[in-house]
């Protein structure tokens, strides 16, 4: 019945958004309304009452919307455990403003997606993005937030609602996060490289940001400034220190057949927090002389004194890293004199990081399309071929490791000083897999997808699983076992039901299920090969 | 120009050494102090040479796993160590569920054995039939990418393993659950074994009481119960008709199948074996290390792709062979660095030598290259 007045896509936008409605429920209307237009939008028929269906469908998503938004909020949101939704955002006049929005943004969407002209469809979306992106702060639905007050506390005072579900905090990390992407997408998606320790570039980056933009080195040495040298400029050290990392690993490894190359970055990403971790009471002797020392039978301080000490010399040994406690605080951003960034002030943050994605995704859509960027894809088709056209291979897939560095290191620094924390914990191995799995998801070798894949990835991650567990928590506690609501079985079956503690079956399932079904991933790129079958 | 390029070749050893020496301080590579220490107490050597024999016994036979799957469809297995990792997790359920409360006797840990390689072995089979077989046709990359998803996934499983610690608690009188307690009240946390084997010097009832020297009755047993695989698997490629096929389908997949052997069914039973092995492999360790955790498989797992590499891979006797060597390395290193996060990057370190000097390893011919 369903099939006969809706197409495929349309059925996927419904049954996706009525999820997320669910899940999210309150305050989120807004967001869920929108996407849900766009989803329409998309599926759209090419027709010539597109518009007007789109719209028409719009309109029923959106009451489906408001119905399972209205659910959640008298229902499921009277469970156990559950956030508080301030009252605004369950009156008609927010259901209202999400239908017209809903509706709004399918016949839009719809309009745009069927423009004749390549080019002028292009831009009219990527303007439609642009104003969303540039808005989207501003219209984040939390009473608290206001033009005049940006203030964390103030924000979740404000909202009534627990501050981990503010949209904008998971999307700046989005934007970081999308930033890695489209580096390994160099990386694995252009030149078909199997990185599989991405992670410790972004390590790189974030630590030379850490040490360079912090009192961690200055405090140790007397003068607590001299290693405070300001975001602006400590970002290009870390992303050339990255790339520099790129380079020394690449150089001697990338000659390696791609199963091995996969084995090898995987252990690279794995020391490199280890090496990171243990650095935190460093001593260093001219080997020589301490060489020389030890042998005539020295040991501990006897020896240190009689070889030549380099660095730690001011009796203690020298703290780089302070090990697993990490570093803290790493200084923010600064425009000049008149604004200094701080933690938990967001939308400056989102701006920077805003910029830093749109730039680095001209730069690699530019450069996807330049000689070596055709290098690399042809590459990966073909090696052999590739070689007999006379491209150097070592050399180009070199380029491309140090590119797709570089990028994880701009992502890493500006992490750093957005956090104003890092320890090596923040760098583990599952990092790699999320964004190897967000270029996979997405599409690799496409930049759009792989930020589309970076988008549901990291609002698995960081937003839909959370509340699931909550939702969960108290449907159990509030309809199966009422009895026993607390105690040492409602332990036992919260740890067992714990949605976050799945998080990595499910990347590593989203990983096998892609493989088997769509390896292109759910956007693919537009290969000449793939243009002509069309 | 020539003698400028000759003093680079002698200039550039000099300064890697060097620079090694420089940066290798804060491992505490400090080679002085490393030669006095052994020179003033040889029998570190020794000790660390036994205890390595011991470590290179379980590696071996993980390192077997990976070097077979790699040697019939040339994919390295990266959820074989996850394999091994919930081999572990069978053996200790089966044991301490099995005693009933009472130290588990030896006969129970030797019959460990049955429940971890059948479980271990069906498990690398099943994955190999539901999640790899119809990519094999497929760029080798999409087969890796899927087999890190499972990885994933087994790790995952192991670690809400940890859970059910919590379940005698949540029914304390339920008398017959009680042995849960043995997964811990973390997901995360270490679970100990039973202790089968005595901790006592085996050489003292010989040497006396003075003897420098310490070996325990579990490195005896681990060491012997891999000479034993070993050996049954050499046995078994040699001499069996299904052992003549797996052969014949790690040369000649195409030629293999024209001469009337099902293939899909050769590699799945090399999985098999594999997995079993990693389910042996489990119980060792379990029984010589005396704890296990969800994420035991990494470690592991890295050292023995390493001794895979390093003796050649898709070569049996080359994987025991770079076990023995990985195994001193890093109990020596163990030993003497600062610490055994230390002993992880040696060991990677050396994967990366291995590999970008002499990819084929040390017995590997030139098909390993071609592998």
């Amino acid at each position: 019945m369903l099939k006969r007045i809706l197409n495929r896509g349309e059925i996927i936008a419904v049954s996706l958004t009525a999820f997320l409605a669910l899940i999210l429920g309150g305050w989120q209307i807004m967001l869920v309304a929108v996407l849900a237009g766009i989803l329409i939008g998309l599926a759209a028929p090419h027709t010539r009452n597109a518009v007007p269906r789109a719209a028409a469908v719009g309109l029923g998503i959106g009451l489906v919307i408001v119905a399972i938004t209205s659910f959640h909020n008298t229902t499921l949101n009277t469970l156990p455990g559950q956030e508080v939704i301030p009252p605004e955002s369950s009156t008609l006049g927010t259901y209202l403003i999400a239908l017209g929005l809903c509706v709004g943004f399918a016949a839009l969407t719809a309009f745009i997606h069927n423009l004749h002209d390549d080019r002028k469809r292009q831009l009219a979306f990527i303007a439609m993005l642009g104003v969303l992106a540039f808005a989207f702060p501003f219209f984040e639905q939390c009473p608290g937030l206001k033009w005049d007050n940006f203030n964390f506390g103030d924000m979740s005072a404000g909202c009534s609602v627990k501050s981990n579900i503010l949209w904008i905090g998971p999307v700046i990390v989005m934007f970081i996060y999308g930033l890695q992407a489209m580096g390994l997408n160099i990386v694995a998606g252009y030149a078909g490289l199997l990185d599989l320790g991405y992670v410790a570039f972004f390590a790189i980056g974030a630590y030379t940001m850490g040490l360079l933009n912090s009192q961690q080195l200055g405090n140790q040495i007397g003068s607590p400034n001299l290693f405070v040298w300001g975001f602006w400029l400590v970002i290009w050290f870390a992303a050339a220190a990255a790339a520099f990392a790129g380079l020394m690993f690449g150089a001697p490894t990338l000659r390696l057949r791609g199963d091995y190359l996969a084995i090898v970055t995987l252990g690279f990403g794995e020391i490199v927090p280890i090496v990171v971790k243990r650095l935190d009471a460093v001593k260093i002797f001219e080997p020589i002389s301490l060489f020389v020392a030890q042998i005539a039978g020295k040991t501990g301080d006897a020896a240190a004194q009689a070889s030549v000490c380099l660095v730690g010399c001011f009796g203690n040994a020298l703290d780089i890293t302070s090990g697993t406690k990490g570093i803290s605080p790493i200084s923010a951003p600064q425009l000049g004199s008149l604004y200094t960034f701080k933690v938990g002030e967001f939308v400056p943050w989102y701006f920077v990081a805003l910029i830093l994605l749109v730039v680095s995704a001209f730069f690699i859509f530019r450069l996807r399309a330049s000689r070596i960027g055709r290098a690399w894809v042809s590459i990966r088709e073909d090696e052999l071929a590739a070689n007999a056209m006379g491209i150097d291979l070592v050399k180009t897939k070199l380029t491309a490791f140090i590119i797709g560095a570089m990028f994880s290191g701009f992502a890493g620094a500006f992490y750093a000083s957005f956090t104003s924390f890092i320890s090596p914990d923040a760098f583990d191995f599952s990092i790699s897999v999320i964004i190897l799995a967000m270029v996979i998801l997405g599409g690799s070798g496409n930049i759009t997808g792989v930020l589309l894949g970076a988008s549901i990835i990291m609002l698995i991650d960081r937003v839909l699983l959370d509340r699931l567990k909550v939702i969960i928590n108290g449907v159990l506690q509030g309809v199966v076992f009422k009895d026993v609501a607390s105690g040492p079985l409602a332990v036992f079956v919260n740890s067992l039901t714990d949605a976050t503690a799945y998080k990595i079956a499910l990347f590593g399932l989203i990983l096998v299920v892609m493989m088997k079904v769509r390896p292109q991933g759910i956007l693919p790129e537009q290969t000449a090969a793939r243009r002509r079958a069309q | 120009m020539p003698s400028f390029r000759r003093v680079g070749k002698i200039l550039l050893p000099i300064a890697v050494v060097y620079l090694v020496l420089l940066f290798g301080q804060p491992a505490g590579f400090e080679p002085g102090r490393l030669v006095r220490e052994i020179l003033g107490n040889p029998t570190i050597l020794v000790q660390q040479l036994i205890s390595g024999l011991a470590n290179a016994a379980i590696v071996t036979i993980i390192a077997i796993g990976y070097t077979m799957v790699y040697g019939i469809v040339e994919m390295v297995n990266f959820a074989h160590s996850s394999v091994f990792m919930l081999g572990t997790m069978v053996a200790l359920l089966f044991m301490v569920g099995l005693s009933g409360g009472v130290r588990t006797p030896l006969w129970l840990a030797i019959l460990a054995f049955i429940p971890a390689m059948l479980f271990c072995g069906g498990l690398n089979a099943t994955i190999e039939r539901f999640a790899y077989r119809s990519l094999r046709k497929q760029p080798k990359i999409v087969s890796m990418i899927a087999a890190l998803g499972m990885d994933f996934i087994l790790q995952n499983i192991g670690l809400q393993l940890g859970s059910f610690g919590k379940l005698p608690n949540a029914f304390p009188d339920n008398q017959s659950i009680q042995w849960l307690t043995v997964l811990g009240n973390q997901a995360a946390s270490p679970k100990a074994f039973p202790q089968v084997l005595d901790s006592v010097n085996i050489l003292e009832p010989i040497f006396g009481p003075d003897v420098p020297l310490r070996i325990v009755p579990a490195e005896v047993m681990v060491i012997i119960t891999a000479v034993i695989l070993v050996f049954a698997l050499t046995w078994f490629i040699g001499n069996t008709r299904a052992g003549k096929a797996m052969r014949a389908v790690a040369q000649n997949p195409a030629a293999a199948a024209m001469m009337g052997i099902d293939v899909d069914r050769i590699i799945n039973l090399t999985y098999a074996i594999g997995g079993a092995l990693a389910g042996g492999a489990a119980v060792m360790y379990g029984l010589y290390k005396g704890n296990t955790s969800w994420d035991v498989g990494f470690v592991n797992g890295l050292y023995s792709f390493t001794a895979a590499v390093v003796g050649g891979i898709g070569n049996i006797k080359g994987a025991a062979l770079g076990a023995l060597m990985i195994g001193v390395i890093s109990s020596l290193s163990n030993q003497l660095l600062t610490s055994s996060d230390w002993s992880k990057a040696l060991v990677f370190l050396i994967l990366v030598l291995v590999l970008v000097f002499k990819p084929t390893g040390i017995l590997g011919s030139e098909g390993g290259e071609k592998a």
